[in-house]
């Protein structure tokens, strides 16, 4: 034990460096795990946009059409049933992300969140019931919006099932805000909104993380960061007994219904079939003022074809760093026992076995590798704060340890043999 | 004497490691590149804004390096392009030679039918850049250095390095204009790209420590000579020179070398901005002083010690 301390004095200078190094290079490998990992989801989650079929459905309702349509209580019925019907089929996947500026009362100062900031209108303002709302950027998305994009939340919960349908007397609409608002709004804060011609209360569930986006047909990648996020709500029972219940305008329903039709229809199904599919549901409603067509395959083509290129970038660029970082790290090391053979050879002298040395130097290693690499793990979790992939993390870090385990082990046998001690110690 | 004085293994590790960092730093560039080229051309640094003015037309006399978009909010698609000759475009495939007047580029699910018949007959080439939102657009190259309104009012002001806040007093004197907070878009968003960077940033933080821990080494080698001279007797500067002259030399060279390849590579495989290049040089440059300055104060400091113990 006395020799083992000895051993290890006068060495803080090597054992930093080393510790530094050894630090570092795990966490280049556990940051290139976890990138691999980020980078998988991103592309599983592009290719099950690109594998589908997509179509858009939309409504003829136009101008004098709709407004013939609507004048029939009985019709708000019918497309109920039709948009519930298209919703529920088990061949299609109905995905709705429609961009529909809301007002809000609590708007922030900047402009940016106004919803034609972008095209440099100053005019987002309007009053209403003696009020001033800001016409702001927001989105309505289905559930399966959230189920084809990688949308993470750094705060709070996403929409549980109730928020995306209206019952009578619903007068409170979960709301996500983007990052962009974390600054103004936080958890549970109530906004005032006017949507759809309705005053309602939006209370804040959740913030999406920096930079998510969605896929739209316009956009491939819709960025939130500006956006409010308002479920899409069908409707509880049919609107003809809603409008009975309530005080609420037909105007709301109306703007409901089309808004929960037009969407995209993700399906293996080819155009044939997904018409005829269609065809069976107008069948049954009787709601024939829509129609499907092929929707812009451009968008999810081109979303499909940056995430692959950026996958692509990811696995040339970390293996060739990667390989050139574990070259480094084994040169460092071989160094490192070689320059530190003259302290032991010392040691030899003074009646301290071969084998001794062996182990110091072993144990030496392998607490300093085995501190920085549990340094790195904990510093690369915190830092990404995600514990999902802690079980591999463990396990590559252990492999890393075992792998200059055994490496040191290797040189420290061969330098020991290979070294001839006698003319060393003489000076040769 | 002189074989021991001058390490080859320091030598070429230096080497290594300065091309390591210089290769670090281009794959950094690189990275932000290719997202430029995804996010529509446009650099993390680039400003948007609107122009309010009643003029007709505008005059650019910039000696700055810029890249100038200009389009109409209704129909972002078609853009105007002003540059500086010295700055790079996107990739393009030429189907015919550029020309010294205006020529239009597309992107190629760009619908050529929004264009007009005059517009048509300057197509001269697509963008080579299969996935980038530069598909979807249309670039018309305007070689006159003068901004025609008409064309519409909002602009991006791409530089390739200082203040682009500068730049638009320059361009547009006089003007009011409102500035947009612009979002990215493409591959510069996606959580893997970010990462990335992440993991080459710590990576090039490995290649310093590496340097510094050989630099360390290589003094630590040095000093059981600079202590015998100094037994031998002699003043410190010239034990310094005596024994650090010839590597010096030997780093210098390298140095050279290396400025050299640098600036060949950088030729061949220009991009965007060329900040990795200087920042490449500027790095070199520092662990050389260092190394010097670290050389310098290790012999003074054995010397004190030895002028102490006597």
């Amino acid at each position: 034990m006395n020799t083992a301390r000895l051993l290890l004095k006068n060495k803080k200078w090597f054992m930093l460096l080393i510790g530094l190094l050894s630090f570092l290079f795990s966490v280049v490998l556990f940051v290139l795990l976890v990138n691999i990992n980020i980078s998988k989801i991103e592309i599983h989650s592009a290719s099950k946009l690109h594998n589908y079929n997509i179509y858009q459905i939309t409504d003829n309702l136009i101008g004098e059409r709709e407004i013939e349509f609507f004048k029939d209580v009985k019709n708000y019925d019918i497309l109920h049933d039709f948009n519930n019907r298209v919703f529920e089929n088990s061949k299609v996947v109905f995905y709705n992300a429609v961009s529909q500026p809301v007002g809000l009362k609590q708007y922030p100062p900047d402009k940016k969140f106004a919803a034609y900031y972008e095209v440099g209108s100053n005019n987002d303002l309007y009053e209403y019931d003696g009020e001033f709302y800001q016409f702001s950027k927001s989105m309505q998305v289905t559930k399966s919006v959230f189920d084809y994009n990688v949308v993470e939340l750094m705060e709070g919960q996403p929409f549980d099932d109730s928020a995306y349908v209206y019952i009578a007397g619903k007068n409170e609409i979960p709301v996500i805000l983007g990052s962009d608002y974390r600054q103004y709004y936080k958890l549970n804060d109530q906004l005032e909104l006017h949507y759809y011609y309705e005053k309602f209360v939006g209370r804040v569930v959740g913030f999406a993380k920096e930079n998510s986006f969605i896929f739209t047909n316009l956009e491939p990648q819709q960025v939130l960061n500006r956006y409010i996020l308002l479920p899409s709500m069908s409707l509880s029972e049919q609107p003809s007994k809603l409008l009975q219940k309530t005080e609420v305008d037909e105007i709301f329903f109306r703007a409901l219904l089309l808004s929960n039709m037009g969407g995209y229809l993700m399906t293996n199904l080819n155009a044939l079939e997904v018409r005829k599919e269609v065809a069976d549901i107008e069948k049954v409603t009787n709601f024939t003022d829509y129609q499907i067509i092929g929707a812009n395959s451009l968008s999810v083509n081109l979303l499909y074809k940056m995430v692959d290129a950026n996958q692509t970038l990811i696995y040339t660029i970390s293996s060739v760093v990667f390989i050139f970082s574990l070259c480094a790290f084994y040169l460092f090391v071989k160094s490192f026992i070689k320059r530190q053979f003259d302290t032991y050879l010392v040691y030899i002298m003074s009646g301290v076995t071969n084998n001794k040395i062996k182990k110091t130097i072993q144990l030496e290693f392998s607490i300093l590798n085995g501190i920085s690499i549990g340094l790195a793990l904990l510093c690369t979790v915190l830092f990404m704060q995600d514990i999902t992939l802690l079980s591999i993390l463990l396990i590559s870090g252990f492999l890393v340890w075992l792998l200059f385990h055994v490496v040191v082990y290797i040189l420290v046998n061969q330098l020991l043999a290979t070294t001839n001690i006698i003319e060393k110690l003489k000076g040769d | 004497m002189k074989n021991y004085l001058v390490s080859s293994r320091f030598l070429l590790l230096t080497f290594l490691l300065f091309t390591s960092a210089a290769s670090l730093l281009y794959m950094l560039d690189s990275v932000s590149y290719t997202n430029m080229i995804n996010n529509r051309y446009i650099n993390k640094n680039a400003v948007e804004f609107i122009v309010n003015t009643e003029a007709s037309s505008l005059d650019i006399d910039l000696e700055e390096p810029y890249l100038l978009m200009q389009y109409k909010l209704d129909n972002p698609q078609l853009k105007y392009i002003y540059f500086h000759p010295s700055v790079k475009l996107p990739p393009i495939n030429y189907q015919k030679q550029p020309l010294s007047t205006d020529y239009i580029i597309t992107g190629d699910v760009f619908p050529e039918e929004a264009l007009s018949r005059n517009m048509k007959s300057l197509v001269i080439g697509q963008f080579d850049t299969p996935s980038s939102y530069l598909n979807r657009e249309a670039w018309y190259i305007v070689m006159s250095q003068q901004i025609n309104l008409k064309n519409g009012t909002k602009f991006i002001l791409n530089v390739e390095s200082g203040n682009p806040h500068q730049l638009i007093e320059k361009i547009f004197p006089n003007t009011s204009y409102q500035l947009l907070e612009n979002e990215d878009r493409g591959t510069a968003i996606l959580k893997s790209n970010v990462l990335l960077n992440v993991f080459l940033l710590i990576s090039v933080l490995f290649v310093i420590i590496a340097q510094a821990v050989t630099i360390h080494y290589s003094i630590q080698s040095k000093k059981p000579i600079v202590q015998i001279l100094f037994l031998a007797g002699g003043k410190w500067q010239l034990i310094f020179l005596k024994v650090f002259k010839l590597e010096f030399i030997a780093l210098f060279v390298i140095m050279l070398l290396e400025f050299l390849s640098l600036k060949a590579f950088n030729h061949f495989y220009t991009i965007w901005g060329n900040q990795w290049y200087y920042v490449s040089v500027f790095y070199i440059l520092v662990t050389f002083i260092v190394y010097f300055l670290a050389c310098l104060l290790m012999t003074k400091s054995l010397i004190k010690k030895g002028v102490r113990l006597f």
